[in-house]
């Protein structure tokens, strides 16, 4: 009876462990989110399409990511994955890596995006680009 | 450590299982019935539940073909798999929710050692960062399948085992 109680007791320990766990993985990254700015800001996205064509997209929004600005805007289509946001369509063109090895690269002013679209943070005057692009292997 | 081929095919069954239910899960985000069936698995075939998880790995490569996460399904599969191993004497429900959830917890953790070797401190830790809503999502769904499931799935494998007959 007593090794019992001392088991689950173990046991409860475990489980208190696994939720200071949790909150650690939370506060990292909480604290280390890029902070939004607010207010009104415009930005404008230009969309590489497979035949090289290209389309400007200038919005004024509210948003503070630039994934909730595509999906808002309908310019672009995403799944949620393990890294944020996999943009899969794009001003009605669908990259397909599994079939062919292409996807929607993200820009931001310029440079390859180091973040997803659900974690690039809009600031006035940005520059962004999508450009569909094909995996050379 | 070589399975009969009663046990070879339950085995393959089960891989099959696991990889199926991933797929049929495919579309909830970190919600996978893969921890279960590997803890199920270690539990009812000890070390020989290795062989149906690379069938499972295998599974998972050749469908999807060989890229950078199931690069990192060649071993973390075994942080799971080896606790449990020495949990097999292990009852309760508790304990195994709490080795399924801190698997989840850990395992944009445990994907470090790829992540390194690929692109430096840089993008292990821009990865694990951006990752951890999804490790969130993965340790609470962990612990409540295995909270649920667990338990009666041993029971009810052991039985199956116990009422077949050896080939």
């Amino acid at each position: 009876m007593a090794a019992q109680k001392t088991t689950n007791r173990k046991w409860l320990i475990a489980l208190i462990a696994l939720v200071v766990i949790a909150a650690i993985l939370a506060a990292v990254y909480l604290i280390t989110r890029p902070n939004a700015a607010e207010g009104e800001k415009t930005v404008t996205v230009k969309v590489v399409h497979a035949d090289q064509s290209e389309k400007d997209f200038t919005y004024e929004t509210d948003d503070e990511y630039l994934g909730e600005l595509l999906l808002d805007e309908e310019l672009a289509e995403g799944e949620t994955s393990e890294y944020g946001m996999y943009i899969t369509k794009v001003d009605g063109e669908q990259a397909v890596f599994e079939t062919d090895g292409a996807y929607w690269a993200l820009y931001e002013n310029g440079e390859y995006a180091s973040t997803g679209a659900d974690q690039t943070v809009l600031d006035d005057g940005d520059e962004f680009s999508l450009v569909y692009t094909k995996d050379a292997s | 450590m070589k399975p009969d081929l009663r046990e070879l095919t339950e085995m393959s069954i089960l891989a099959a299982l696991t990889f199926g239910g991933k797929v049929a899960m495919a579309s909830l985000p970190n919600i996978e019935p893969v921890s279960l069936m590997i803890m199920l698995m270690t539990v009812i075939y000890g070390r020989k539940a290795l062989y149906p998880i690379y069938v499972y790995v295998m599974l998972e490569m050749l469908v999807y073909g060989f890229n950078l996460w199931n690069l990192v399904y060649l071993y973390i599969w075994l942080f799971l798999a080896v606790p449990a191993y020495f949990m097999r004497p292990v009852q309760g429900r508790l304990p195994w929710a709490i080795l399924s959830g801190a698997f989840g917890l850990l395992f944009g953790l445990l994907c470090i050692p790829v992540y390194g070797a690929v692109g430096g401190w840089h993008m292990v830790i821009s990865t694990w960062i951006s990752g951890i809503p999804y490790d969130l999502v993965h340790g609470v769904s962990n612990f409540l399948i295995a909270l649920a499931a667990f338990v009666p799935l041993r029971r009810l494998l052991e039985k199956l085992r116990s009422r077949s007959v050896r080939v």
